[in-house]
């Protein structure tokens, strides 16, 4: 697992973000991870490197996760973008497979992390 | 006022279970220890009669995170537990990503996320089978006596309503924490899901 990975957590909350970082730091130490907690920050934030992975919550004080994929689809056309919720819904998992997203259900586990950071390119691309 | 029929009330029972099957999952996914549900309960009352139904004594503290949600139906949710065990709840949430000394610190956002993925967990199931969609406001958190905490749930105007309230009770036994997952409904949504109810009946049976 040496290989570079640039990962985006975008996640309203601290805990959800602070365990994915967890999961990231101690499978890929040499990452770069960024955070941010709602849309609003994240496309504030001046990200000039390719990101390899994006993780992000769906139900966000703001635009909600999904419209803001969607926002960052554009910017990082090559990042391998999931949406990772507690919204389990079919509704919600055909929307985000429509738009080439991957869908990850909430909680956060080691296995569900690891799964996501070891693919690479965009979905369905 | 609306009732339901023993068929009608048998669907809903069955459905809340299987929602709840999802969330004891989710939840004995973050703690790793396995999580222990009773048979749910459906009862119609409004909000104040709810919190003696819970026998939980008035000078215990109890937090709670709840809910609103909208769309097919609408109603508020709510997790709740013991407040002198919800360390022990986040210490087995956080187990190694956050040192031991600064549990404290991160006790409200931990609980706020356990009841988000409980919560969403119950009503994803709900409308997966009804084919339709529900959303949901972000998780508020709450801490105080019963009343507090579920006097809180919801919109003020609605708390003499009666409502249906379909409760699960659930516990961790190995750490002897217990809580309840309460979802409350006004006597519209009522119908609406009897509608919905009586709809799948009929398509299972053709």
């Amino acid at each position: 697992m040496n290989e570079n990975r640039t990962i985006l957590i975008i996640d309203d909350s601290r805990v959800s973000r602070m365990m994915v970082k967890s999961i990231a730091r101690q499978n890929y130490p040499e990452a770069r991870i960024f955070e941010t907690a709602n849309a609003d920050e994240t496309l504030a934030l001046e990200i000039t490197c390719e990101l390899t992975h994006i993780i992000c919550d769906y139900n966000m004080p703001g635009m909600d996760g999904l419209s803001l994929c969607k926002e960052l689809q554009k910017d990082h056309p090559s990042s391998y973008i999931t949406l990772l919720t507690a919204n389990i819904q079919a509704a919600l998992r055909n929307k985000a497979q429509d738009m080439g997203i991957n869908f990850t259900k909430k909680p956060v586990t080691e296995e569900r992390i690891l799964s996501i950071l070891s693919k690479k390119g965009r979905k369905n691309a | 006022m609306l009732k339901l029929t023993d068929l009608q009330l048998d669907m809903l029972t069955e459905l809340f279970n299987l929602g709840m099957g999802n969330a004891a999952s989710a939840l004995s996914e973050m703690v790793t220890e396995e999580v222990k549900l009773s048979i749910p309960k459906i009862l119609f009352m409004d909000k104040y009669e709810l919190t003696k139904v819970l026998k939980i004594d008035s000078s215990d503290q109890i937090s709670g995170v709840s809910q609103n949600f909208q769309g097919m139906i609408l109603g508020q949710a709510l997790l709740t537990f013991p407040t002198d065990k919800s360390l022990e709840l986040i210490r087995l949430l956080l187990q190694d990503s956050v040192p031991l000394e600064n549990l404290t610190e991160f006790e409200e956002e931990a609980l706020t996320e356990v009841g988000n993925i409980i919560i969403n967990a119950g009503l994803s199931s709900l409308a997966d089978i009804f084919e339709d969609e529900i959303t949901s406001d972000l998780p508020i958190f709450n801490t105080g006596s019963c009343e507090d905490v579920i006097g809180n749930t919801g919109p003020t105007s609605q708390k003499q309503q009666t409502v249906l309230h379909l409760q699960v009770d659930f516990s961790i036994e190995k750490e002897n924490i217990k809580g309840y997952v309460i979802y409350l409904l006004d006597l519209e949504s009522i119908s609406v899901l009897a509608n919905h109810i009586d709809n799948y009946i009929q398509k299972i049976s053709c």
